[in-house]
């Protein structure tokens, strides 16, 4: 197959494949059916979910293409820029396909009198602005037309960087309203939905650029492309696989319902990713090399991944639009616990309760898994080659991943929705305990030592970490001033604005709250155990004085909690109607004995760097130091 | 890279700016002796985001909440029943409210023969004690009953029917 040729079949196999394969799913599950009541028309019926598909196929390859362009082609070529260009077509057709999703659904919900007139906008205004599912195609829009005008301006990395960040994002609001809000197990479903769409996307619209790019990537570029595209889908499959199998937990309840048009659908998709891995794994290990010449039988099975890939997008959008065995009947929402959380109040907290309560978050299940795995690799890596790794580090390594699995998926995240001292605890193990673990088991000095370099002028995780942390945003964000006041000001602002309420409430808020934790944390570990600095940040009077100064903070902080006489959230923690334990105003204070264990831990950290001090001199050789040591080597190299 | 800075800049400001006009203020209430009584989560849960045109802000004690700034409709649940009275008693959707006028234009209606007890206090110059008691008594039926007004004034008497507890 001519390289020509095929940058025009792959897409439109793709295209045909999704639309045949919806068309059919659609009619097998009744997707698309007249309605008894409120009929909005044909045209809106299967209008819908071919609009949906549209905003799947281009979503991904907008996010797909832009993510294999960071990750696999070099900056200031042809191919770069054409890569670009193909991202910016899949954001301009994901622009206009949720624009009309957004108009569709608004016709599919109140089936309004169509007019042109200043009532239909309005209610159609109201519709955007007001309902939760108008936002999120509203949002969706904005952010795909900003990303559609991105990839026409930018063509340096970092601006590309920010942009394929933006292209991510905007894949998140139509994936949390994949799943109605009314029903059970929500929380779970978005976030195993959120994770599914997102990685589908990589996978999907990265191979459809491989079709695209390739009669312009040169030859002998080629296989090293391929093999990255090949490790991103692997890695997009792993999590495509997991989540859909979580997603398909929720929707099924039985082994029987896979009897039901719904489950026929998800049959289908699941025989066609199991067929597109069996493709993979053959193609990965033997027809990559033979792909770089031009000749073998790659490119047809990249055409007939393509295919199933179709088929699963096609069926993917028919399966949104048909109801699921166990989710036909909304949740009866009869206790208190229930209508804010979806869920009963649960068992009381006993010692058991402890080791047995469970409810994996997916997100942080992926992120301990993959950190184990590849930091195991790494350091495998290094014993191959001879090379010295303390044992203490990967101990420290597999503590943090613990211990951030258990807090996320564990008795705590489990409790932490109705116990404010859950919530604190929580916040101390993933703003300081685990940081610190994390931080000393010295990841990117592991990841810069052990990837193996770019021998191109492409980035990999190696050199997007080294230019990171030689980076101004970086130096400035590990700035002990900076990490300090971030780290307080945090402390202070979740807890007395309305960022702790919005986790509570919403699945997105309560990632990024653990997410933002985690990151405030790392920071201000490195900031303060990185004194070895060819040009040192502060000097250590200064620095001592931070320390204690944040130290005073936080304990103020955690004083005030302890001693308050009003309950944080009132409407949520204050109205489960939990009936053992203590009051949530108690409750309350426990968390804040709790959250002192932040300044006791920061003085301790005070007391060590003291005698630290003492005992060494000035540069003094440490853990994250090395990082920056080997960054400016090899960038001033 | 400079470029880069910048965007980073902006949309890190663009995130504090979201975060922080995200906040709402918090108004300040006593809770009631018996808030903690799970009767009172089935209220508040069910207490509805506006009454009238007034919507909810946010409270800072248990099993309170409060409507329009400034707030012209408060409620607290987890009170001590009362004692029968010879104040008027109006029955509401099958809620029967004490009406004490001693603040008037301001009402402080309490429930009678509920246990526990809800209290709400409004500004009848903003809104009419009538349409706050409907807007709340869906939430107020949670409460348990456990007796009721012998001659209360329903809505269909209109106004002033003289009702009184045993």
């Amino acid at each position: 197959m001519s390289p020509t040729f095929l940058r025009v079949t792959g897409p439109t196999i793709l295209i045909l494949a999704a639309i045949i394969a919806g068309a059919i799913a659609l009619m097998i599950g009744g997707g698309a059916d007249l309605r008894f009541t409120n009929d909005p028309g044909a045209l809106v019926r299967w209008g819908l979910p071919f609009a949906k598909l549209f905003v799947n196929l281009s979503g991904a390859v907008m996010a797909g293409a832009l993510v294999l362009t960071l990750f696999g082609l070099p900056a200031g070529t042809k191919t770069f820029n054409i890569a670009l260009d193909v991202a910016s077509t899949g954001a301009a057709v994901l622009t206009v396909a949720s624009g009309t999703v957004a108009f569709l659904t608004f016709l599919s919900s109140f089936n309004p009198e169509v007019s042109l007139g200043s009532e239909f906008g309005a209610q159609l205004g109201r519709f955007l602005l007001d309902t939760e599912l108008g936002r999120a195609w509203l949002i969706t829009t904005v952010l795909a037309s900003a990303v559609t005008v991105l990839t026409f301006a930018v063509r340096g990395y970092g601006a590309v960087l920010i942009t394929g960040l933006l292209a991510l994002i905007s894949l998140v609001p139509m994936a949390t309203q994949g799943h109605s809000g009314e029903l059970a197990n929500h929380d779970a479903a978005v976030m195993s939905l959120v994770l599914h769409v997102v990685s589908a996307a990589v996978w999907l619209g990265g191979l459809t650029l491989l079709v695209v790019v390739r009669p312009v990537v040169p030859q002998s570029a080629l296989e090293d492309l391929l093999r990255r595209y090949s490790t991103l889908a692997l890695i997009a499959f792993i999590i495509v696989a997991v989540s859909g199998y979580a997603r398909a937990l929720t929707a099924l309840g039985r082994w029987e319902d896979l009897a039901t048009p719904y489950g026929l659908i998800l049959l289908t998709k699941i025989v066609a990713l199991l067929a597109i891995g069996i493709l993979g794994a053959l193609y990965r290990g033997r027809l990559i090399a033979k792909a770089g010449s031009g000749r073998g039988m790659f490119w047809v099975f990249v055409c007939i991944e393509l295919a199933f890939l179709g088929i699963a997008s096609g069926a993917a959008a028919a399966l949104a639009r048909t109801a699921a065995p166990s989710e036909t009947a909304p949740l009866a929402k009869t206790t208190a616990a229930e209508i804010l959380t979806e869920a009963p109040v649960p068992p009381e907290l006993t010692i058991e309760r402890w080791f047995t309560a469970w409810s994996p978050d997916l997100l942080w299940v992926f992120a301990a898994a993959f950190g184990v795995f590849f930091y195991i690799a790494g350091v495998h890596r290094l014993r191959r080659e001879h090379k010295r790794w303390p044992v203490r580090r990967t101990v420290y390594w597999i503590s943090a991943m613990g211990l951030l699995l258990w807090t996320t998926s564990g008795p705590i995240a489990v409790y932490g929705t109705y116990l404010i001292s859950m919530r604190l605890l929580a916040l101390v193990l993933l703003s300081l305990v685990i940081p610190l673990l994390l931080v000393s088991a010295a990841p990117l000095t592991l990841a810069s030592t052990t990837i193996r370099p770019r021998e191109d002028e492409t980035r990999g995780i190696r050199e997007w970490i080294l230019k990171a942390t030689d980076s101004t945003a970086v130096r400035v964000a590990t700035h002990p001033v900076f990490a300090a006041t971030l780290f307080a000001g945090s402390l202070w602002l979740i807890h007395y604005t309305d960022l702790l309420r919005w986790s509570l409430y919403d699945q997105l808020g309560y990632q990024w709250l653990l997410t933002h934790l985690l990151l405030t944390g790392c920071l201000l570990v490195a900031a303060f155990f990185r004194p070895n600095q060819s040009k040192p940040q502060l000097s250590r009077p200064w620095l001592l004085s931070t320390l204690i100064a944040l130290t005073l903070v936080s304990a103020l902080f955690a004083i005030n909690i302890n001693t308050r006489s009003d309950l944080m959230v009132s409407e949520w923690f204050g109205a489960m109607g939990r009936t053992w334990g203590l009051t949530p105003l108690q409750d309350q204070a426990v968390g804040g004995t709790i959250a002192l264990s932040i300044g006791g831990t920061l003085a301790a950290m005070t007391v060590i760097m003291g005698i630290r001090w003492k005992h060494s001199n000035p540069h003094a050789n440490t853990l994250v130091s090395q990082i920056s040591q080997v960054s400016r080597k090899d960038i001033h190299a | 890279m400079k470029t880069t800075t910048r965007l980073l800049l902006l949309s890190g400001a663009a995130a504090v700016m979201a975060g922080l006009s995200g906040c709402t203020s918090t108004i300040h209430m006593e809770p009631a002796a018996e808030a903690n009584d799970p009767l009172c989560a089935e209220v508040t849960v069910r207490l509805p985001d506006s009454v009238g045109d007034q919507s909810r802000v946010w409270t800072d004690a248990q099993a309170t909440a409060a409507w329009g700034t400034p707030s012209s409709v408060l409620v607290t649940c987890g009170l001590e029943p009362p004692a029968p009275t010879t104040q008027q008693c109006v029955s509401l959707s099958g809620v029967d409210w004490i009406v004490d006028e001693s603040e008037t234009p301001k009402l402080r209606l309490t429930t009678y023969g509920r246990e526990p007890a809800v209290q709400v206090y409004v500004d009848t110059t903003i809104l009419s004690a009538d349409s706050v008691l409907q807007s709340l008594a869906g939430a107020a039926q949670q409460l348990s009953k456990t007796s009721e007004c012998t001659a209360p004034a329903t809505q269909e008497d209109d106004a002033q029917g003289e009702g009184s507890t045993p």
